[in-house]
């Protein structure tokens, strides 16, 4: 090749390299227009579906929740309701006599000392229903000398009127200045609405995170081994229990992760409603899961159905899963151990 | 170095020649340019971000809806316990609150 040849080659070379600089700048740039229009685009998109997003949202929780609420409180009046009918029909037996552990008796003097010291007068009106009113008259003087004996000072008793209560006294100076209800309706309602928390509690009434919640305490205070028996009747050995966390969201559902001392790990699921074969599945696949991320081996599997098991076929699912099934009376049982009140 | 009038002349052409690419390569350029403009100016339009806004709002649906099942799952267990509350569990906890009620 010439020198002049050789020249215009790298003139050629020169220019093409050129054009090859302005056409790829161009493409650059015009990536970067519409890689911007599209990134502007979706921010005005995604702004606006945000606020629709909200919207539908809270439409959802809004209808769930009020859902839930009706359903809940539906549900819940119906049961304590039917509780405290249960609550009477016992008291009745006590009265009635036909509890041998209780002497009705002794539990109207009891109430009626109550009520004359808290009152703190000599004249007392006495009203109660017409049985116990009765029981007052015919035992006055009785009454009387024993209150005197008891409260420290003298006490006369006279009767007012017959009220309608189920049992217990409501005692009044005769002015009717100081009152004091000491009536079996009104311990009733006192208890009720003292104990709610733990009514609630026992009867699994509680919301589902609150639930998960109480399980994991449970497993926290579980400071020495542990020997209890499951619901299919087999021994399970649990903790000393180091730490307890949980997984919960997709399609991953471990209500609580218990790392024994030792080196053990409890995977547990925990449901207010029954042990179903689904749900039994999804903790399966759940642990799976969690042992494929991690790289870790549960050593044992606890299922807490506070309501039971849904059939026996679930039970024999259970044995096969190798997994331990506690209910509410093993829970109870638990955390009696573990000094929790559940 | 001495150069013929010939070479000088090829010189020039191919010169020329490269000039005249260039000057194409940024009408090019410039045609890429105005293209990218005009298909930016789509993107921006009130139809396709009215379109790319459905299909966001679609896909938050569907989101608020796994997230709102997953809950409901959950509140259903809830609704589930209190339909399975026994009358044997009542009593249990009803002599507990007997001895309450009745005790000093």
């Amino acid at each position: 090749m010439s020198e002049v040849e050789e020249i215009i080659r790298k003139i050629m070379e020169e220019g093409d390299k050129k054009v090859k600089e302005i056409i790829e700048a161009a493409r650059r740039e015009a990536e970067e227009i519409i890689k911007k229009a599209e990134k502007d685009a979706l921010e005005i998109a995604e702004k606006e579906a945000r606020i629709i997003r909200e919207t539908i949202a809270n439409r959802m929780m809004d209808r769930e929740k009020r859902r839930l609420i009706e359903d809940k409180v539906r549900l819940k009046d119906v049961k304590i309701k039917r509780l405290r009918e249960i609550l009477y029909e016992k008291i009745e037996k006590v009265i009635g006599g036909k509890d041998e552990r209780w002497s009705y008796e002794k539990i109207l003097y009891r109430l009626l000392r109550d009520a004359v010291l808290e009152i703190g007068e000599e004249n007392i009106v006495v009203s109660a229903n017409k049985r116990d009113l009765e029981f007052i008259r015919t035992h006055k003087s009785e009454l009387e000398t024993k209150l005197e004996e008891d409260v420290g000072r003298k006490v006369n008793l006279s009767l007012g009127d017959p009220v309608d209560i189920t049992g217990g006294v409501i005692c009044a100076t005769p002015s009717g200045d100081k009152i004091f209800n000491a009536s079996i309706d009104s311990r009733v309602d006192e208890v009720m609405k003292k104990m709610s928390a733990f009514i609630a509690r026992r009867l699994g009434m509680v919301s589902t995170a609150r639930f998960r919640s109480l399980i994991r305490q449970m497993f926290e205070k579980v400071r020495e081994k542990i020997k209890i028996k499951d619901a299919l009747g087999r021994s399970l050995e649990l903790g000393p229990i180091d730490s307890v966390e949980s997984i919960i969201g997709g399609e991953t559902r471990i209500d609580a992760i218990c790392k024994e001392v030792g080196g053990g790990i409890i995977m547990v699921f925990a449901t207010l409603s029954q042990a179903t074969k689904e749900r039994v599945q999804r903790f399966r696949e759940s642990i799976e899961k969690y042992e494929a991320s991690v790289g870790a081996k549960k050593s044992k599997t606890v299922f807490i159905a506070f309501s039971g098991v849904e059939s026996k076929d679930v039970m024999d699912v259970l044995r096969e899963s190798d997994m331990y099934l506690l209910t509410r009376k093993e829970l109870i049982d638990l955390s009696k151990k573990v000094g929790m009140e559940m | 170095m001495v150069v013929s009038v010939g070479a000088l002349v090829k010189v020039a052409m191919a010169e020329r020649e490269v000039r005249e690419k260039i000057e194409k390569a940024k009408v090019e350029a410039q045609q890429i340019i105005e293209k990218a403009r005009s298909r930016a100016n789509e993107i921006l339009k009130e139809e396709n971000i009215e379109r790319l806004k459905n299909e966001l709002v679609e896909k938050y649906r569907r989101e608020i809806e796994k997230e709102f099942s997953e809950r409901k799952m959950l509140e259903d267990e809830e609704l589930e316990r209190l339909g399975l509350i026994t009358d044997e569990e009542l009593e249990d906890v009803a002599e507990i609150l007997l001895e309450v009620v009745l005790s000093e």
